[in-house]
Order: C-alpha cells, then structure tokens, then sequence
C-alpha cells in the first residue's frame, strides 16, 4: 500500500488528467444527447490533429502555422471517396469532366481513401522537410513558409474546382460505409474514433519517451548544440515532420465522415492558427495540454455561442487573451509546472535535514 | 614516455586581414592537461574553433593521431576523432532532466536507426551513473537544467562531454563565473578525467590554472609566446609584461 501511494507521489498532474478524461469520453454518449456525442466526435479529430502539431511544435520546437493543410488533405481524401461512388459528380460533369479522372480511382474504396489520406500529407512533409531541413531553414522562417503555405493551398484547391468543388467543398460524406452498405451509427462512429484517439495518444506518449522524442526536444532547447554531438537534427526533423504530417492527415480522413463534409474553411490559415491556439491553452510539450486545450476550447467556442450568439467571440477572445498572458505554459503545463516545484522544496528540505548535522556541505 | 596526441603545425586563420591566429605550433600529450591561456583576444578561443572544425584554417595543419583534421566537419571531428567540447558558458537543454541531458550527449546512438533501437540498459544507466557522480550531480538527476546553479550547469556540460567518450576534451573557461570553492571542485573534477582523457583548457584563473596545468601556452595576439610548465611560465619575463600591458588580465 505504501508503494502505491509512494508511486502515485511520483506520478505526473497530466496523467491523473488523462485517466479522469479518458473514464469521461468513455461514459460521454451515456449521459448526452446524440448531437453532442457527435460534437464531441469531431473534437476528438481535433484532439488527433492537436497532437499531432503538438509532436512538432511542442516538443521540437518547429511552430507550423499551416498544419490544417495536411488535416484537409487527409479530409480531402475521404470526402472524395464519397463524390466517386456513383460516377462523375456534378461538379465535375458542369466543367465538362463526364468521366472520373483516373488519379481518382484508388479513391473509391473507403479504406484505400483512409489510407492514401494519411500516406499523401506524409509524403507531402517528406518532400516539404527535406527542402526545408536540408537548406537550414530555421525557427521562423519556417513557421513564415508553413503560413504562406497555407494560403497556397487553400487558393489551390479553390482554383481547380472542377476537381474538388472549389469553396464548396464536399457535402455528403458517409461514416464509412463499405462496399455499399449502411454507413456507421454516431454512437458507433464515436468510439472508433475514441479508439484511435487513445492509440494515437499513447503513440504519443511512447515517441515524447523514445529517444527520437528526446532529441527532438533537444533539438527545441539548444539545436547547435545537438549538432556537435554529431547528430544531424535535419534528419530528425524530417522524420517528426513525416510522423506529424501522417498524425494530421489520420485526424483529416477521421473528420470529414465525422461532420458529413469539407470546405477549405477547415485547411486554410484560421483553422492553422485555431489549432496553435488550443495547444497553447492547454500547454505544449506536454500531449495532456493539447487535448485539454483543444477540448475546452472547442465545447467553450460552441456552448458561448448557444447562448450569447452576438458577443461570444469577444469572450472567448477576453479569455484566451487572459490565459496566455498569465500562464504562458498553459493551463497542462502551470499544473506540471507546479507540482515539480513542490516536489523539488520538499527534494531540498529533505537534503537539507540530511546534511544540516554534517554543517558544512549545506552551504555549497 | 609520453606520446603525442594533437599536433599543430603552422597554422593560422585570418577574418578579412585580421590575423587571429598565426602560425601556431602546438603539440598536446596524451592523458595530459594542456592549458591555453592568454589575454581577452589572443586567438584562444579561435584556435579551439579550428581544432573542433567550428573555423577553417587559412594555413596549416591539424595532426591528429596522425591525420590532418583540418577543416573537417565538425560533426565529424566529434563523432569520428572523438573530440568533446565545451563551450563558452554553459550551454546545455534547458528544459530537460539533468539525467536527460547526459543521456542524449551518450556516444554512439546519433543515427536516427540507433535512436530508434536505443534502449536503457543496466550497461548504459550504470555509466550515466558513474557520469553523473563524476560531476557530482547524482542527486541532481531529475531537477531540470536550468534549475541548476550556475556552476552546476557547468559541470552538467562537462558531464555532456564525458558522456561522448571523447579522446580529448576541450574545456572553454570550465570554471568562469564560479565561487572559489566551485573552482576548485572543478579542478580536482578536471584533474580525474586526466590520464584516461587528455585535456585542453582555455582558462583565466591562475589559481585553477596552478592546480591543473602539466602544460601551460600562453597565446598573444594570435601567436604563441610561451610555453612549459606554470612555473617556468609565470617566471617568463615576456608572458608578465604582456599580462601588466593587458589591463582586462587578471594579472599573476
């Protein structure tokens, strides 16, 4: 019993977080109704998206402002899926293509969708971070290009409409129904995506301890110094890149079927920046923070607006205004924060205790 | 019969007509402690850049068990020649353990395939141990570096050093910014490492200079003006004059 209580000592603030999330999101559809479950569904593909930059910015330290681009084209992916089944759609039929382009074809089974949404934006950041890692592009001009990035990609897949519906986007998408069947129940769908969620956090959690995890933390505390242990942080940043890139594109193929549609209102800058915005809310480095932030903020944007429709974006401003400005690490990261000091005075006074007879070694 | 490990040869490096170092000649025994010192300017620093490959030289050259390093990679020089430094200052991962810290310095897991297979064996949590005593931070082990005293921060980098295995160990100002009692801790901590390692030390105080130094060079406007034993040195009628002249010295 003492052993346990000793461990539990021991035990990070941020696990007891995630257990007492975790029982939450596991009870949550037992205890609403069915449209919040599917609020909440389409929060847990942004807690998968969070993470996934979480991996990035929060533990390498490279802050990307156009993240949402991998999320769209994982989203982008599956929404197609679901235009192909039955012939041309009438987005393409209006600009004269009557026949599905053939680089679309792969993308009329569902699971080959899901799996060419996460394989495009890993390759995607494959190619991107060589370009970027291997020419020494460094601290903000990579956010910079990631930003410019954004809009790129936004302006594109408006520009080539025929394609993909420009800003209309894709409506209509099912929860993966194979082969022509029923599409998955809400309440079903929610716990897949619970499932994944929780693999993708453990994921996490096991990279944030390997020691791929720790040299990316290394190269966000001190990257020339790394360098001259003979490593080569490039290397490691293009294979965080590549693992983020497939993080978000999974979030992307999840969350499409999750809100029945896409538009580019959900790959451009804002919802880039909608993102950085959540992990710094609930404090980065740390994947507790990221879902935290991401959840709290979300189901904040949405219950203010049910109830103060014309002034609840100057509320949530006021209040994300209030939380960075106090605790910049984040209301994860302040909780940690907190608990190491405590751990450290009670580490010292022990010490303390100890060496006081000995006299002087207390004064070194 | 001691052996030579580093060789210099007339070397010189120059920043668009400004000879900070010029045709130097050096040669550092193996298991000894060289120390490097100098007025604010001297080339000291800069000749630790060409050592580690941070400069290339303009002439000359580098032996090194043999070979020429000079103007190698330095990520090369560390990993292959087995050359540790530390910088100026300390210069550590902030905000990670101070067990974290000795654990990424470890020599052989720089490969993103050897990152991945790299594991906590006893083996390697035994040395990380033995590293951590050596620099006397065991106890410090689960504090984050930046909570560390200065002169802790110190020692953690040197302990970073260790931890490559380095044949030799280049140590800027190890003991700048310290109290007299961490100064010489850090001395009798150098001072162990001897022998299995072989040191160079750039140094200010002629008190840690004293109880370190097999071999002391005195640098002056980039070339060398002295060298022998810190008695034979201190006696030196040049090296006295240039430290008087100097005003930023710290003087004998």
């Amino acid at each position: 019993m003492k052993n346990i209580l000793q461990s539990m000592k021991h035990t990070k603030v941020n696990r007891y977080i995630d257990i007492v999330l975790l029982i939450f999101l596991l009870l949550f559809p037992l205890i609403v109704k069915e449209f919040r479950v599917e609020m909440m569904c389409r929060y847990l593909c942004y807690v998968i998206f969070a993470l996934s930059l979480d991996l990035l910015w929060g533990y390498t330290g490279l802050l990307s402002l156009g993240h949402a681009v991998l999320f769209g084209m994982g989203g982008y992916m599956i929404g197609l899926c679901y235009q192909i089944q039955s012939g041309a759609p009438s987005f393409m039929t209006r600009e004269g293509l009557t026949e599905i382009p053939w680089f679309y074809l792969p993308l009329k089974n569902p699971i080959a969708a899901a799996v060419i949404g996460i394989v495009v934006p890993a390759v995607f950041a494959w190619i991107l971070g060589s370009f970027i890692f291997s020419s020494k592009i460094k601290g903000v001009f990579f956010t910079i290009i990631t930003l410019a990035l954004a809009q790129i990609f936004k302006d594109f897949i408006i520009n080539i409409q025929k394609y993909t519906n420009g800003f209309n986007g894709l409506q209509g998408v099912k929860r993966f129904a194979i082969g022509g069947g029923e599409q998955l129940g809400k309440i079903p769908y929610y716990y897949l995506v619970l499932f994944i969620t929780i693999l993708v956090f453990l994921f996490c959690m096991w990279f944030a301890k390997s020691r791929v995890g720790k040299v990316a933390t290394s190269i966000r505390e001190n990257e020339a110094r790394l360098e001259f242990f003979g490593y080569s942080a490039s290397h490691f940043k293009i294979l965080i890149f590549v693992i983020s890139g497939a993080l978000a594109g999974l979030a992307g193929v999840l969350y499409t079927p999750a809100t029945s549609s896409i538009t580019t209102e959900d790959i451009g800058i804002a919802a880039s920046t909608a993102v950085v915005v959540w992990i710094a809310v609930g404090g980065r480095g740390n994947l507790t923070g990221a879902v935290v932030g991401t959840l709290i903020i979300n189901w904040a944007q949405s219950l203010l607006s049910e109830h103060f429709a014309s002034y609840w974006q100057l509320i949530l401003g006021a209040v994300l205004f209030v939380i960075i400005f106090f605790i910049p690490n984040g209301i994860v990261g302040q909780l940690l924060d907190l608990q190491h000091r405590v751990q450290m005075a009670k580490k010292r006074k022990i010490d303390f205790e100890d060496t006081a007879g000995v006299g002087k070694e207390a004064e070194l | 019969m001691s052996e030579t490990l580093l060789k210099i040869e007339n070397l010189s490096v120059s920043f668009s007509g400004f000879h900070a170092v010029s045709e130097v000649d050096l040669s550092v025994e193996r298991g000894k402690i060289h120390v490097i010192i100098g007025p604010n300017g001297a080339g000291k620093s800069t000749l630790m850049d060409l050592i580690t490959g941070k400069t290339k030289p303009t002439e000359g050259k580098i032996l090194y068990n043999g070979t020429d390093i000079a103007g190698k990679d330095p990520g090369m020089i560390a990993s292959k020649y087995k050359i540790g430094r530390k910088f100026q200052g300390p210069n550590v991962f902030d905000n990670m353990t101070v067990y974290e810290n000795i654990e990424i310095a470890l020599k052989g897991y720089t490969s993103i395939r050897k990152a991945f297979t790299y594991r906590r064996t006893e083996k390697v949590k035994e040395k990380i141990k033995k590293i951590l005593n050596q620099i006397q931070l065991y106890d410090q082990r689960d504090m984050m570096a930046t909570e560390l005293a200065h002169g802790q921060r110190q020692w953690l980098e040197i302990g970073m050093v260790i931890a490559q295995s380095p044949e030799l160990i280049i140590l800027d100002e190890p003991a700048a910014g310290m109290t007299d009692v961490e100064t010489y801790k850090t001395g009798e901590m150098v001072k162990q490492l001897a022998g299995k390692h072989t040191l160079i030390v750039i140094e200010h105080d002629m008190d840690f200079v004293e109880q370190i130094a097999d071999t002391v060079t005195v640098l002056h406007q980039g070339k060398v003006l002295a060298e022998g034993s810190f008695a034979e040195v201190k006696k030196n009628p040049e090296v006295v004059r240039v430290y008087l002249q100097d005003e930023n010295g710290e003087g004998f």
